[in-house]
């Protein structure tokens, strides 16, 4: 698993990305936000864009290539020709997936704390201040408490990528082209990222909501919306995990 | 558990997109058979081998292997069997030692050891470490071969053992699967279109046309007509001829730049050559001939002998 190419070049593209906020000190583009940020809330930064961008983009390439790829190159079918379940095939390909995405977090969280440490400094507590927000509106922790919030965000957010990964591995399943199972999984990030702007009222319900859930539990610290969008996110990974086992289940292997 | 037939293979169907390709296919494979399944490209062959491996699913019919039934237990079933289907494929960024203990960990009891093993059995030791896209052709057939040895198995299915190889590897193969077949044991299942290699690799062979087996047999039984063939050299083809067709127990006749090549009764050869004799037709030559494969073959599916 980590010896395909494809994992070094998203820690690549993530190490490049721990560098973006190096880039925006120089330029001056923190300071007129007029945003405090720290090394204690770098990561907790880093992490949204890492989550709503290079991890779903991620899972989208791993995920197509390990379904329809494999499929393609003959190789989905090798562990089916011995002692080994369709269910637990797609189980093993679930549970290689959040391993690789753990992986990925961790890396980012070190480089994140290594970095914005490096170019903020430590600070005195955990400050995380949005765009919008004045100094006394930030959401504020102890070191301590930020440091547990941040491994916390983390590790949460693999729960709603490991759902999309479920919503990707349908698809893979339903076309046999990596390239379609991409494309059309790009698109629709696009159209529900749209939509949930556009209607409000649904955002909760769509499965890339389940992208903010450490936001909402330790930025918005609205439990409702948590225990919500925890429920949407688990019945979204369940539907999609069951339907990718009806697929595979009836699926001919004719590669 | 012990059963005389290691393969058994019962009406079995599939209809791809409203087209029946496989229909109503039956067949059993003894312990110890090399089976040749053979029929031209587009029979079905991997089709059917695909539905015995549980990689396509019947739409009916029974498979069972090693007398285990794939829809009731299909882990029992192919617990003991190793195959290739098509081209044997590879994780092509891995070595080829890393390749079979990725498979090797799916069972509970493959060993190190055992890998080992089976690198020397086809002959790659020295390569086992080196990136499976090193590999030549060959090289990866090999190794298909020892993947499927991997486990111990007692019956081996390969699809299309020697295609896209060079007459050196094919000679290879054959050799490394009838050693195989001698040695361990193993029951071989192969499809191929190569007739040549049926006939010196299997003692037992089922013919498949358009997803219908039309013949199956053992390869001695089937060659063995109730027709000879007889080349007849002379020169006086005319007398020859006149003779030739008020003969009740020839069925063909036909006419070649030496004389005839006819086709008669099983066990009247000998009278046809006094019959010839004591109607003083001059003969030069009567050469029996024996029916090959192919010959069978074409005449079973129809096919052109020389496309």
């Amino acid at each position: 698993m980590f010896k395909t190419k494809k994992i070094y070049v998203f820690m690549l593209v993530i190490l490049l990305y721990n560098f973006l906020p190096s880039l925006e000190q120089v330029m001056g583009t923190i300071d007129e936000a007029g945003v405090v940020i720290n090394g204690q809330t770098t990561p907790f930064y880093m992490l949204n864009f890492m989550i709503t961008n290079i991890l779903p983009l991620f899972i989208i390439i791993f995920m197509a290539d390990m379904i329809t790829g494999e499929y393609v190159q003959g190789t989905l079918k090798l562990p089916l020709l011995h002692p080994v379940s369709r269910t637990k095939l797609l189980a093993a390909k679930a549970i290689a997936i959040s391993i690789v995405l753990l992986s990925l977090l961790v890396f980012s969280l070190i480089l994140s704390y290594v970095l914005g440490t490096a170019i903020f400094g430590w600070g005195d507590q955990f400050i995380y201040q949005e765009a919008d927000q004045t100094i006394q509106e930030a959401t504020t922790y102890s070191t301590s408490q930020g440091i547990i919030i941040t491994l916390s965000s983390y590790l949460l957010s693999i729960y709603p990528l490991l759902a999309f990964g479920m919503l990707i591995m349908f698809l893979a399943l339903l076309f046999n082209s990596s390239g379609v199972t991409a494309g059309i999984s790009i698109g629709l990030i696009i159209f529900l990222s749209i939509l949930g702007e556009v209607i409000e009222a649904i955002r909760p319900y769509l499965i890339i909501n389940g992208f903010a859930l450490f936001n909402i539990l330790f930025v918005e610290r609205d439990i409702n919306y948590f225990t919500i969008t925890l429920i949407v996110t688990t019945l979204y990974g369940i539907i999609f995990y069951l339907g990718s086992i009806y697929l595979f289940q009836n699926k001919d292997l004719q590669y | 558990m012990t059963n005389k037939y290691v393969l058994e293979v019962a009406n079995l169907s599939k209809t791809f997109d409203q087209k029946k390709v496989v229909s109503n296919v039956s067949f059993k494979v003894r312990a110890g058979d090399i089976f040749g399944f053979l029929g031209p490209n587009g029979a079905g062959k991997t089709t059917i081998i695909r539905m015995i491996l549980g990689l396509i699913n019947l739409d009916s019919g029974i498979v069972k292997i090693n007398g285990y039934d794939i829809k009731e237990d299909f882990n029992s079933a192919i617990k003991n069997v190793g195959s290739i289907v098509e081209t044997p494929s590879f994780y092509d960024y891995l070595s080829g030692y890393d390749n079979l203990t990725q498979i090797a960990n799916l069972h509970s009891d493959i060993s190190a050891t055992r890998i080992n093993e089976v690198f020397k059995i086809v002959d790659l030791k020295n390569r086992a470490k080196d990136k499976v896209k090193t590999y030549s052709l060959g090289m990866k057939q090999r190794l298909g071969i020892a993947r499927a040895l991997l486990n111990k198995p007692n019956v081996v299915f390969l699809d299309e053992p020697t295609n896209g190889l060079d007459p050196q590897g094919m000679i290879e193969i054959r050799n490394l699967i009838t050693q195989l077949a001698n040695k361990e044991e193993i029951t071989f299942f192969i499809t191929t279109h190569m007739l040549h290699e049926v006939e010196q690799l299997c003692n037992r062979v089922a013919i498949l046309k358009e997803g219908t087996v039309i013949a199956q047999d053992s390869v001695k039984n089937l060659l063995n007509k109730e027709q000879e063939i007889i080349e007849i050299h002379t020169s006086q083809p005319k007398k020859a001829r006149r003779l030739l067709e008020t003969t009740k127990y020839i069925t063909k006749i036909n006419t070649s730049s030496f004389g005839f090549i006819v086709e008669l009764d099983k066990d009247h050869s000998s009278k046809l050559i006094k019959s010839l004799v004591s109607n003083n037709i001059k003969l030069d030559y009567l050469i029996p001939k024996k029916q090959s494969l192919e010959q069978l073959f074409f005449a079973l599916t129809g096919g052109n002998q020389n496309p």
